[in-house]
Order: structure tokens, then sequence, then C-alpha cells
């Protein structure tokens, strides 16, 4: 706090300690001076004079509880000591934030509610630090988050960044299995509106209205076949949607492997548009090109398909850790030839 | 989920601080693939950004023009060539001029693309209102993109035109004649005569009391070496 603020202070004002109320109604009597390293409790007590008994204790924000309170006075108190040495603070910092993710996030979100910024970047970035690296599968087992992705962006493609023919394969059998999905909702939406149609010619119908021996059983019998053969085309559809549900589940060096993708838009339109998805990826054309081939061949890649969907856990981590290590590997610098550098690397 | 997830109830503004501190862009799209509130906590990250690096990074036309969209408040743009090769285009540029940050920016580096021309260029650069620094060296633009800059960018105050063995003393003579504030030229390895050189400087002298930098190091030493 600054000479001024402080200058601002009346001294029947300025008492050793102050009340804050939590977010569940107790109070707690908290020594002022460290109480004020936090910018929320000190705008009150110089603004509002609040905090000076119990009867106008100073209410602090629905997020922050008495838990935190107390993590945060622990961290004031440290903080507000002047002549410590960066090193000093840095080693506190370190071991303060040692916590599980649920009362990570509990700080984080109380430090943000009381303005109390050093706190706030410490635990952000120990919270970045959990996140980095990891799947989303993983992020959201870690902090128990809901999964509200369709099925539909689940089977999107993989950016083939490395041209591997593994993922021109897998893209291949995810652009085949997309197409199996719209053919099965198309499916049912013809078969809700052909529940309602009557399938028999003119003829038959007024023979069965004037009371002849049309017999509608033919017709029926016919409605049964067609409806049976549905039915095995389904069964069909099914297992196969199972098996690319399976190959979706490929993990990549623990890391399971998913991109959203997206049509491109033109230009004018991207520019304004927000709802547009920032990581995503176009299509790949490979998916739903009918390469024109004959059924022999046809049937070859796809049993090399589904042979690479089984073979895809055993040896592709190891290959995908390779390509990512050298991708990592070189944090580029760029540097103009008279050896100053144009523009240093800040993502 | 019976209970709601402690990080679920951090609002949004703080999430996008969190994604701020991601250096990696493979780990901001992981993050925006947990669900659709960090999606936008991720878009948020973007705009909160003033600096955009993607060096060593293999970006294309259309995930670069992404990102850039949604960095509303970008100062600092760097697309240089990468080792995976070049991969944006003049079509890239001209999505990426029609970004709202485009306005604001101060720098902008495209060092070494190799797929640009002046067609992108121009589109690019003709939207920019406070550019002080740019780094066009190693790419194969001429003169037009010289004049263009010269008028689009009043402030500018450094540019590398390293090895644009295609730009000739006209397209840097309107630029010293109209970028007024303009300090340092970087003119290596361009097909530029030494007199020409010494008269842009003679020209910056007369026209203004602040004196240019002209940095042609290795003209010089291939003179000494001859």
């Amino acid at each position: 706090m600054s000479e001024i603020d402080m200058a601002v202070i009346k001294p029947e004002m300025m008492k050793p300690y102050i009340w804050l109320e939590t977010s569940d109604g107790s109070i707690q009597q908290v020594e002022q001076e460290i109480a004020m390293y936090c910018p929320l409790i000190c705008q009150e007590i110089i603004q509002k004079g609040m905090g000076s008994s119990k009867s106008c204790a100073i209410c602090l924000p629905q997020r922050v509880s008495p838990v935190t309170l107390s993590l945060i006075l622990d961290y004031c108190r440290f903080h507000q000591v002047p002549g410590r040495s960066n090193k000093e603070r840095k080693s506190y910092d370190e071991k303060f934030i040692r916590m599980d993710t649920k009362r990570l996030c509990e700080l984080t979100s109380a430090a943000d509610s009381l303005q109390l910024k050093p706190l706030v970047d410490l635990t952000s970035r120990a919270l970045a630090r959990i996140i980095e690296g990891k799947s989303p599968e993983e992020i959201r087992e870690i902090f128990h988050l809901p999964d509200d992705l369709t099925e539909e962006e689940k089977l999107e493609p993989l950016k083939n960044t490395t041209d591997d023919p593994r993922i021109r394969l897998l893209n291949r059998l995810y652009a085949k299995k997309r197409k199996e999905l719209r053919e099965r909702e198309r499916l049912k939406n013809v078969e809700v509106e052909e529940e309602h149609v009557d399938e028999r010619s003119v003829d038959d119908l007024l023979s069965f209205i004037n009371g002849n021996d049309g017999d509608p059983k033919e017709v029926k019998t016919s409605k049964n076949k067609k409806k049976n053969r549905r039915k095995k085309e389904q069964q069909q559809k099914n297992s196969s949607l199972k098996e690319a549900s399976e190959v979706n589940k490929v993990e990549v060096n623990g890391q399971s492997i998913r991109h959203q993708s997206a049509e491109a838009d033109r230009i004018a339109e991207t520019s304004n548009s927000h709802t547009e998805d920032v990581f995503a990826h176009r299509e790949f054309d490979d998916g739903d090109i009918d390469d024109g081939i004959d059924p022999a061949l046809k049937e070859k890649i796809d049993r090399e398909v589904e042979d690479f969907a089984r073979r895809l856990n055993s040896d592709w981590p190891e290959r995908m850790q390779e390509l990512l290590s050298s991708g990592q590997e070189r944090k580029m610098m760029l540097f103009t030839p008279n050896g100053n550098s144009f523009l240093r690397r800040n993502a | 989920m019976d209970v709601e997830a402690e990080i679920d109830r951090l609002p949004i503004d703080l999430l996008a601080h969190i994604f701020v501190l991601f250096t990696s862009f493979t780990d901001l799209a992981q993050a925006s693939g947990v669900c659709k509130k960090w999606k936008q906590g991720v878009k948020e990250s973007l705009a909160r950004r003033h600096n955009l690096s993607f060096a060593g990074w293999k970006m294309d036309d259309d995930s670069t023009a992404r990102l850039v969209y949604h960095a509303y408040n970008l100062t600092k743009l760097d697309i240089p060539r990468s080792r995976w090769g070049c991969q944006i285009t003049d079509a890239g540029l001209l999505r990426i001029s029609f970004a709202k940050c485009i306005s604001n920016l101060t720098s902008i580096s495209l060092w070494g693309l190799t797929g640009i021309t002046d067609e992108g260029v121009v589109q690019l650069i003709s939207r920019t209102r406070s550019l002080q620094h740019l780094n066009v060296g190693g790419t194969f633009i001429t003169d037009e993109s010289l004049f263009v800059i010269a008028r689009s960018c009043p402030k500018l105050e450094t540019i590398v035109l390293w090895s644009c063995r295609h730009v000739t003393e006209s397209g840097l003579f309107a630029l010293v004649d109209q970028c007024l504030k303009l300090k340092s030229m970087n003119v290596w390895g361009t097909r530029v005569p030494e007199e020409c050189l010494n008269n842009l400087l003679i020209c910056k002298s007369s026209s203004s009391d602040k004196s240019l930098k002209l940095d042609c190091m290795y003209r010089m030493a291939f003179k000494v070496l001859k």
C-alpha cells in the first residue's frame, strides 16, 4: 500500500485488528496490517471505514471460505514482511502451492475476488502447469469436467501434420464412419415417415374397399421383408460404428488424439464470426473420395485399415513421441544477419 | 456429475488468465477441446494477448488466420518461416488482413516467407496504421510493396529488407521520403548500387533532423574482400 493511502487513514481507524466475515457467516479477527495486503479489504477500510468492530465486519465475497481465507492470510503474512529476498519468496511460493487441484481452484477463485493479483498469478501458473501437456480426456479426469462434445465431433479427423500414411488411413476410416452415421440418421427419419405410408397400389385399395378377395396380407409380407432387410442393414452399421468408436479411443503416448474440424468460411464472414472454432482444421479430402478402385482392392484396403486400427496402440506411441519431441526440441529465436534479434519468441 | 467441478466455478475471465500463461499452441488446442466453457476461455485468452509468435510452429494459412482473428488486442505479430517449410501464402495474408487487430499492430515479421508476394504484403500492409517495425527479409517482394509501405506506414521506424533481391533504389527512396520517423533500414544482400545507398543517407539527413542507420555490412564486407 502506498504512503498516500496510509496518510488518508485517520488515527482512530488505525487499529491492530479488523473483523472479516466469510461466505458462511463466520466472523474472524485479523491483523489489520496483514489484511490490508488485499486491495479489496484495504479499499473497504479506507473508503468505508469498515471492519473496526464485530458489528460492522467487512463482508468478503461469496467465493472466500474460512479455509481459503486462512491460506490467503498466511500468504499475506509472509509477503508483507519487508526485507525478504526474492529467493526466499520464491521458495515459499513453491511450497505454498503444493496442494490438491480442488483447493488450488478455490484459492485462485478467492484470490481473484479479493483482487490479490500476485496470488492469482501464482495459482494460475500452478494450474497452467497441471493442464499443460495433457489431452482433453486427461484434463476432464483431473478436474471432473463434463464432456459436452457430440459424437460427430469425436469422429472428426486428425490434422495430418506429418503426412503419415497411418493418419491418412485413420482419417479414411473416420470419414467412412461419419458417412455411416449420417446415413443412419437419414434412415431413422425415413423410417418414421414410412410408418404412415400405405404402400398398396390404388387397384389393391379399391378391391379391398369393394370387399373383393384382394388379400391385404400380401402387402404386409412385402412390408415385413423390407423391414427385416432394413434391420439387417442397421445391425451392420451399428457394428461398424462400434469399431469406429474403438478406433477413436486410440492413444498417442498416453494421450488420445482428437481435433475439431470446420469448413473454411468466406473471408468476410470469418472476420466477423465469433462462433468459429479457434483451433478447427479443415476436413481432409481423402476421407470422402470414392477412389474408383475395384472391389477386391477396396476389400484389401478395408482389411488393412481394420488391421491398422488393432495395431495402432502397440507401436504408434513411440513413433508419435519421436515426432513430438523433435517438434518441441528447438524453440526458435529469429535473428537478423547482424546478430540483433528482430522479434523474440513470445507466443 | 453430482457436484459441480471446482474449476468449472471459475469465471471465464479467470480461465482465460490461466490460458494466457500457455506457451504452446498445442496445449491451447487441447484445452479448447475439453468443453464449451474452456473453448470460450481459450478464445478470450487469445483476445488478451498482445504478442503472437508462430516461430518454430508449422502453421498454414487457415490456422494462422483463425488465431489472429481472435487476438483482438494484438500489437506484435511474428510469422517467420519455420523449419517445417513455408506454409503461409498470399491467401493467408489476405485473410489475416481482415482481422480486427491489424490496424493496431506496431510490429510485423514475415521473415523468410518465400510463399508470399507483393499481392499479399500489399493487402496486409495497406490496412495497418500504427506499424513501427517491419521485417520482410528473405521474401520476394518488389518496389510495389515498398511504395505501399511508404504510403501506409507513416510511423515506421525500422524495416528489414535483408536479401530482398527484387527491391530497387526507387522503392528505398520512397520509404526514406515518406516515412519520416524511419531510423533503421537493413538492406543486406540487396542489389542496390552503393552510390544509391550513399544518396539515401544524404537525402535522409537533408529531409529530417534524425539520422538513418543504414545496415549494409554485407556489402561493405564484400567490398573489403575484393
